[in-house]
């Protein structure tokens, strides 16, 4: 969740080809910094290959600086890569280096390419692809690429939030690797009959979407405490 | 009244034919013995009777009415032990008779199950595991559960095997107590044939899977000749009185003084007569007629 | 009469110790799984979520005593049939064995009767059994680790059941296993009436069970035609309970067919027991 944050980071900074990468993202982090902590209810929908799971609810909790929750009563599944990690590395202004790319219009909004490379080594991100509206000080896209785990993409809709960078829903896509189980382990009995065929890489979205979001009305940290 | 009639009883286990023929009849109130040499068939029929086994062949019918069309009639009016009464030995002997009072076909109160227990004078014993029973306690339990259901008819298939003198003498007063107090009609069978001429007023003989002979012990014993064994002091003087004055008797000396003679009842008298008078010293006398003498001459026809 | 035998029956099994060896063994198999999840659930967990783990991060309770008692249930369904097969092959070659059956055959109970007075005495065991089954796979496991969503591994990846959707499964899926089992119990009262000791028909049971079971993991299409009519291959089709959409009619054609095993398997069991010579 803390990916939202990273949005919201992002969101500063306007439209203008006079901007460069760095002013573009100074923008948005310091947009993101309006942000003292949030919370609001998520409705998870994931259709995933290999897994089937029924719509989850959730409620996330952020504070600054990196405190995030999910609590959930259910089981609810959510991308490793794009809600926490993202935020924290954007965080860090030493740690990457930006670079301004192409225009390009994503759900009828003009955004602006920041290439965003990472300049320490054992950073897990490899390449992160950022899209921006300048105009709105809003990310509208993130494609993510990892070392472990290919390619997440993020896609973002705002609402009521849109002052604070916060979105209504993400939808994520990311690479699901193939599901290999034994066959002494999962002995359901019409196997053959059942069985895809799937890719050796198959890809998952996961739609977030958020409502009743509380921001800026303080949140102690006991709630981040593990239970 | 006949209360058993078998008629041409067979029974084959494939090619090994167990029963060829058999066929006799008990009457109410009869102590009937049932005898024969090991292999005769005696086990098939009895368990034939008791529905145990299928006959191959023949009938069977208690009061009149066919066992195989009457199986639970008939079996509710029969008690029974077939060779050795066994029991659950993990319950103890009054749950044990609880077990077959319910399937015995009569509603049996707790109080005839502690009457029948005191019975068999295993009183204070009755929740104990029969697993520690003695043969002669679990014989003793073997027939509280036959008479639990007070039957009309006793089967007792070699009720006293592996029992003490005390308990042979024991289980020969409880049949005569059940023929003469209260008139069941018992069909015993032993190989304690002195058991059977004491206490049988009926009989059938059966052999390699057949009937050799029935009727009253009394009767088929008084048909066959007299035996006797006679010891003396004098052998010579014995012999030369046998030669001269018996000749026609069969005579076989059993041991040193002691001879065997096989005679017909009328010549007993006047035998030991004449042998007192020849001065050969007669000390014993033994009559050797018996159900043994009658049943080996039978089996061995 | 039937009645009072069947109590007959059930007073039998209550008293004999074999009878408790079943309960016994299934407690403590279920107790050590228990434990070992207290011990080291989160790494069997991370064994089933380890596919997915670089790529998603799976929130709430994942190890929950839905979970666990899925698991259970999953390990156990090989080792009951063993437990009860140890009663139920005995019935009647037991009574064999220790010269009883003598003195029940010569009761007014007909044949029949003492074959369905036992059948009914290992059905209430074998229900008993999946009760206790159920009831710790799932209540201990619950008032142990609490509830939750329950994750399904199938062999086509995972399946999410959210916990409101489970009670009904739960219960359906030990409907089922109790009809494997069921079935289980009948086949070796059917070799009981065969044999003259109850080491037989428990080892038969058994053979038949690992027998059917290889039959039907291998992969060879000779046997592809009678696999679907095996007893084994529909043993595990409480498991389906477990899908989404559940497939209807692929469980009622394993409930038919176990059905009808044990409706044969009871009819040979009468006609065998009913033509034998006692002879013991």
């Amino acid at each position: 969740m803390k990916s939202v944050l990273l949005f919201v980071f992002i969101l500063s900074g306007g439209f203008g080809f006079g901007q460069t990468a760095e002013e573009i993202l100074k923008g948005v982090i310091d947009k993101i910094d309006l942000v003292e902590d949030y919370q609001a209810d998520v409705q998870i929908k994931a259709a995933i290959p290999f897994i089937k799971v029924p719509i989850a609810k959730a409620k996330i909790y952020f504070k600054q600086k990196d405190k995030f929750k999910v609590e959930s009563k259910g089981i609810a599944i959510l991308p490793k890569q794009g809600m926490s990690d993202l935020t924290g590395f954007l965080s860090n202004e030493k740690k990457y280096s930006a670079v301004l790319g192409e225009a390009k219009t994503i759900n009828e909004h003009k955004t602006r390419l920041i290439s965003i490379l990472p300049t320490d080594e054992n950073s897990e991100i490899i390449l992160a692809k950022v899209y921006i509206s300048t105009s709105e000080d809003l990310i509208y896209r993130t494609v993510l690429t990892t070392k472990s785990s290919g390619t997440v993409s993020i896609d973002y809709e705002y609402n009521l939030n849109k002052k604070y960078g916060l979105p209504n829903k993400m939808t994520f896509t990311v690479d699901i690797k193939k599901f290999k189980m034994p066959k002494s382990v999962a002995s359901d009995i019409r196997n053959n009959e059942k069985q895809k065929k799937y890719k050796d890489n198959e890809k998952g979205t996961i739609v977030l979407t958020f409502s009743n979001y509380l921001v800026n009305k303080g949140i102690s940290d006991d709630v981040f405490k593990k239970d | 009244m006949a209360v058993i009639e078998v008629s041409h009883l067979a029974k084959n286990f494939g090619s090994f034919h167990a029963v060829k023929d058999v066929s006799f009849h008990v009457n109410e109130g009869d102590v009937f013995g049932f005898l024969g040499p090991n292999g005769a068939g005696k086990s098939t029929t009895i368990r034939c009777l008791l529905s145990l086994i299928r006959p191959t062949d023949g009938e069977i019918k208690f009061f009149g009415k066919s066992l195989n069309q009457n199986r639970s009639e008939v079996l509710t009016r029969v008690g029974c032990i077939i060779e050795k009464p066994d029991f659950y030995k993990y319950l103890s002997a009054q749950r044990n008779l609880e077990i077959f009072a319910r399937i015995s076909g009569k509603d049996i109160t707790k109080r005839q199950i502690q009457e029948m227990i005191d019975f068999v004078g295993l009183n204070g014993r009755e929740g104990d595991k029969v697993s520690g029973f003695s043969h002669g306690m679990k014989q003793r339990l073997g027939i509280a559960q036959t008479l639990l259901h007070n039957p009309d008819v006793i089967i007792l298939d070699e009720p006293t095997t592996g029992l003490d003198p005390q308990g042979i003498i024991e289980v020969r007063n409880l049949i005569l107590r059940l023929r003469d107090e209260q008139k069941k009609t018992v069909l015993l069978s032993s190989h304690q044939l002195s058991e059977i001429e004491i206490i049988a007023n009926r009989m059938v003989i059966i052999n390699q899977g057949k009937t050799i002979v029935e009727g009253n012990v009394h009767e088929l014993l008084e048909k066959q000749s007299m035996n006797l064994e006679i010891s003396v002091a004098n052998p010579t003087v014995f012999v030369e009185t046998i030669q001269r004055d018996f000749s026609s008797l069969s005579v076989r000396l059993v041991y040193q003084g002691t001879y065997h003679i096989e005679m017909e009842e009328d010549i007993r008298q006047p035998l030991i007569q004449r042998l007192v008078e020849t001065g050969c010293g007669v000390k014993a006398v033994i009559p050797k007629r018996s159900l043994e003498d009658f049943f080996i001459k039978m089996t061995e026809k | 009469m039937l009645w009072k035998n069947t109590i007959n029956e059930l007073l039998k099994i209550a008293t004999k110790i074999r009878s408790y060896i079943g309960i016994g063994a299934l407690t403590l198999l279920i107790l050590i799984v228990l434990f070992a999840m207290i011990a080291d659930g989160k790494s069997y967990i991370g064994f089933v979520t380890a596919s997915f783990e670089q790529t998603l991060s799976f929130n709430g309770k994942i190890l929950n005593g839905n979970l666990i008692a899925f698991i259970i249930m999953q390990m156990l369904i090989v080792h009951v049939p063993l437990l009860i097969s140890l009663v139920t092959g005995d019935l009647l070659s037991g009574e064999e064995a220790s010269g009883t059956i003598r003195m029940l055959a010569t009761k007014p109970i007909s044949r029949t009767g003492i074959v369905l007075s036992k059948w009914i005495a290992a059905t209430i065991y074998t229900l008993i059994m999946t009760v206790w089954l159920g009831f710790l796979s799932l209540f201990v496991a619950k008032w142990m680790f609490g509830t939750g969503d329950l994750i399904v591994l199938n062999s086509n990846g995972l399946l999410i059941l959210p916990e409101a959707d489970l009670a009904w499964r739960f219960a359906l899926a030990l409907l089922i296993a109790f009809l494997a089992l069921w079935t289980v119990a009948t086949l070796s009262l059917a070799f009981s009436a065969f044999a003259k000791n109850s080491v037989g028909p428990i080892v038969s049971t058994m053979s038949v069970i690992i027998l059917f079971t290889i039959i039907g993991t291998l992969d060879v299409s000779v046997f592809d035609s009678i696999k679907p009519y095996m007893f084994t291959t529909h043993m595990a089709a409480w498991r389906s309970v477990f899908e989404d959409p559940y497939p209807t009619s692929a469980i009622w054609e394993s409930v038919l067919i176990l059905v009808a095993h044990i409706a044969v398997l009871l009819g040979i069991t009468l006609f065998r027991f009913n033509k034998k010579d006692i002879t013991s």
